[in-house]
C-alpha cells in the first residue's frame, strides 16, 4: 500500500488554514506573540530577573533608573524582578484554572447532553444558576470560603468557569448527537462509550480553543482581583495584583511606577489572550472572517 | 428458501405530545435468506420506522409496543441493549439514506470500517486492517484512500463506504433505507447493481426501503407497499407491477413517471398521507380511494392472502372468502 502524504492525512480545517495567507492572521499571531514571550518570561524568570523578587535591595521607592529599571516598592524590592516572577503566578493560575473548568465543564456538558433526561435538566438548573452570577462576585465567595493561597485561588476561578464550557459543549452534543453518523455509528453496533469518544467528542471541541484563551483572560484578571482584595496570595509572593494594591497606597504620593507597571503586565497579557481568542476564533469560524 | 426474519403484527408508536403516532400499525412480513425485500410508500407510511425498528434503534418517544420480530430464531424486541448491540453491524446492518452525513467527518473512513470489526471482533489490528481494504476494495474504492477523510469522497463514493460498512461483517440482513435517494440517477444506477452483485456473492438478505417503486423493483424479489403504518399488499415483483391488487399500489405505479408515457400530465394521487395521531377510520386509503365504499370508511379490512399475494382491501376481503 502505498503511504498516503501527510497533507492528506491532517484534519480539514488545518489544511484550510495553510493553504491561507498568514498575514490574514494578524489578530490570532500578535495574540500569540504577547502570551509566547509573557510565558518565556515566567519560565525563564530566574535567568533574567536582576534581583531576588522578595529581597530589599535598594531603598524604599527609587524611581527608575539605571539600577533599578522599573523602580523599586515601598520595601525597596525591584519592581522589575517582581513582575518577571509575577507572570509565573499568574500565568499558571490563568492556564490552570481554565484547564481544571475545561476538563470539569466539557465533560459534564459531553454526559448531560449525551445522557438527557432528568440528569440533563438538573445539572442545566444548576450550571445555569451558577452562570447568573457575575463571575467575579462567584470567584471571591469562594476564594473567601477556601481562603488564601495559589491552588485555593486557581480552584475558585476554576470552579467560576466551568458553567461556561458546560453550555457550549452542551449545545454542540445535543446536536451532534441526532447526526446520521451517530445513528449510523448505533446501526454498526458501537457501544455509549465509543460514541461519546470516537463520534461526538471529536466533533464538539473545535470551539475549545476559543472559549479556552477568552477564559484564561478572565482568569488573568480575576486573579489579578482577588490578589488586590487580598484573598490571593499570601504576603511576599511576587503577583501583580497584590503589587497593584500595595503600590496604590502610593500614587497620591506621587509615586506612580509600583502601580503602573504591575498593571500594565495585567493588560498586556489578557490583551494577548483576548487577541488570540478573537484571531482563533475568526479562523475557526469562516463566517467571521472578513472578505 | 428458508426464512430469515419474521414479523408478526409488529406495532411501533410514537408517544408525542399531540398524541400517539401509530408509526406502525400490525405490520407482518416475512424474508427469506438470500431474498431482496423492497419496501415501498410515501413519506410517513411508516416504512423507515420499520425498518430501524429491527436495529432497536427506534428514537424515543418511539416504542415497540407490539408484535414479535424473530431474526434467524432470536427475539428481537425481547433482546437487552448489550445482546442487541452484539447484532448490530454483525448480523443485521444499515445503509443510511444520505451517504454525506452518515460518516463521522473527523473520521478516516479506513478507521470507520476498522472500528466496525474492532467492536464485534477481538483481533488484531492489522488483520482488521487487511479485512478492510478488502471490504473498499470490493465496492470497487481504491486502497490508498484507506487514509482520507469523507469530505474527501464524493457522495456515490461515500455511499460505497457505508455499503463496504454494512457487508464488512458479512451479515445476515441488510436494512437499505433510501439507499439511493440522495444520489444521482447515474450513480443509483452503480449502486443498485452493486448491491445486487453483493448480495448474490454473499447470499444476504435486503430489506431495500424507498418511496421510489422503480428503484425498489430493478433488484427486489418481493414488494411490499405501506400506507399510513399498515401493510397494504405484498407480492412477486412481477405480480405487483402486472397485476396490482390494492387501489394504492395501483395508484403508485401510474404515479412513476415515464419518458414514453400517453399521458400529458405526471399523475397522483390527490389528497395527502393520513395523520397518524388520528388516523382515518376504518381502511386508512379510503379518503384517497377511488373505489372506496361504506364499509371501507367505517371497518378496517383485514389482510388476505391469495397464495403469495398479500392485501389489505375490502375489494378481495369478499371476492375470496
Amino acid at each position: 500500500m502505498k503511504r498516503t502524504p501527510l497533507s492528506r492525512t491532517i484534519i480539514p480545517p488545518l489544511r484550510k488554514i495553510r493553504r491561507l495567507n498568514l498575514s490574514e492572521y494578524w489578530i490570532a499571531i500578535s495574540g500569540a506573540v504577547i502570551i509566547i514571550v509573557v510565558s518565556l518570561m515566567a519560565i525563564l524568570a530566574p535567568l533574567i530577573a536582576p534581583y531576588d523578587p522578595i529581597e530589599t535591595v535598594g531603598d524604599s521607592l527609587e524611581p527608575p533608573n539605571t539600577r533599578f529599571l522599573l523602580g523599586t516598592d515601598n520595601i525597596g524590592r525591584d519592581i522589575l524582578s517582581r513582575i518577571i516572577y509575577g507572570s509565573r503566578i499568574s500565568l499558571s493560575i490563568a492556564f490552570l484554572a481554565s484547564i481544571i473548568s475545561m476538563i470539569i465543564g466539557a465533560s459534564l456538558g459531553l454526559l448531560s447532553g449525551y445522557i438527557g433526561g432528568t440528569f440533563d435538566t438538573t445539572l442545566a438548573l444548576i450550571m445555569d444558576s451558577m452562570y447568573a452570577f457575575p463571575s467575579i462576585i462567584l470567584a471571591i465567595a469562594i476564594a473567601y470560603v477556601l481562603g488564601p493561597g495559589i491552588l485555593n485561588v486557581t480552584i475558585s476561578i476554576g470552579i467560576v468557569y466551568i458553567p461556561v464550557y458546560f453550555r457550549m459543549i452542551r449545545s454542540e452534543v445535543l446536536s451532534t448527537k441526532e447526526s446520521l453518523y451517530v445513528e449510523a455509528a448505533r446501526a454498526i453496533g458501537a457501544s455509549d462509550r465509543v460514541i461519546l469518544l470516537k463520534y461526538i467528542l471529536p466533533n464538539v471541541t473545535a470551539s475549545l480553543p476559543v472559549v479556552f484563551s477568552l477564559n484564561a483572560t478572565d482568569a488573568i484578571l480575576i486573579e489579578a482581583a482577588l490578589s488586590f482584595l487580598g484573598l490571593g496570595l499570601p504576603a511576599p509572593t511576587p503577583d501583580w495584583g497584590f503589587d497593584l494594591k500595595n503600590g496604590y497606597h502610593f500614587i497620591t504620593a506621587g509615586y506612580w511606577w509600583p502601580v503602573t507597571f504591575p498593571g500594565l503586565m495585567i493588560i498586556i497579557t489578557a490583551l494577548g489572550f483576548s487577541l488570540l481568542s478573537e484571531g482563533l476564533s475568526e479562523i475557526l469560524n469562516p463566517r467571521l472572517r472578513e472578505v | 428458501m428458508k426464512c430469515l426474519l419474521n414479523i408478526n403484527e409488529l406495532k411501533v408508536y410514537y408517544f408525542t405530545r399531540r398524541g400517539v403516532v401509530r408509526a406502525v400499525d400490525g405490520v407482518s412480513l416475512n424474508i427469506s435468506r438470500g431474498e431482496v425485500l423492497g419496501l415501498v410508500g410515501e413519506s410517513g407510511s411508516g416504512k423507515s420506522t420499520l425498518g430501524i425498528s429491527l436495529l432497536g434503534l427506534v428514537p424515543p418517544p418511539g416504542r415497540v409496543v407490539g408484535g414479535s420480530i424473530i431474526f434467524d430464531g432470536i427475539e428481537l424486541t425481547k433482546l437487552s441493549a448489550d445482546e442487541f448491540a452484539k447484532i448490530r453491524g454483525r448480523r443485521i446492518s444499515m445503509i443510511f439514506q444520505d451517504p454525506m452525513t452518515s460518516l463521522n467527518p473527523l473520521m478516516k473512513i479506513g478507521d470507520h470500517l476498522m472500528e466496525t470489526i474492532m467492536i464485534h471482533e477481538n483481533i488484531p489490528k492489522n488483520e482488521a486492517r487487511e479485512r478492510s481494504i478488502k471490504a473498499l476494495e470490493e465496492v470497487g474504492i481504491p486502497p490508498e484512500r484507506f487514509n482520507d477523510y469523507p469530505h474527501q469522497f464524493s457522495g456515490g463514493m461515500r455511499q460505497r463506504v457505508m455499503i463496504a460498512l454494512a457487508i464488512l461483517l458479512n451479515p445476515d440482513l441488510i436494512i437499505a433505507d433510501e439507499p439511493t435517494t440522495a444520489l444521482d440517477v447515474i450513480v443509483q444506477a452503480q449502486i443498485i447493481d452493486l448491491l445486487n452483485n453483493l448480495r448474490k456473492q454473499y447470499n444476504m438478505s435486503i430489506l431495500l426501503i424507498s418511496h421510489d417503486i422503480g428503484v425498489v423493483s430493478e433488484i427486489a424479489d418481493k414488494i411490499a407497499v405501506m400506507y399510513a403504518g399498515h401493510l397494504v399488499e405484498m407480492a412477486d415483483v412481477d405480480v405487483i407491477f402486472k397485476d396490482p391488487l390494492h387501489p394504492y399500489t395501483s395508484a403508485l405505479l401510474r404515479a412513476v413517471p415515464l419518458i414514453e408515457s400517453k399521458y400529458e400530465k405526471l399523475y397522483y394521487i390527490p389528497g395527502s398521507p393520513p395523520d397518524l395521531v388520528n388516523p382515518p377510520k376504518g381502511c386508512r386509503f379510503h379518503p384517497r380511494c377511488p373505489h372506496a365504499t361504506d364499509i371501507c370508511r367505517t371497518r378496517e379490512p383485514r389482510t388476505v392472502s391469495i397464495e403469495d399475494h398479500i392485501v389489505k382491501c375490502w375489494m378481495y376481503c369478499d371476492t375470496y372468502e
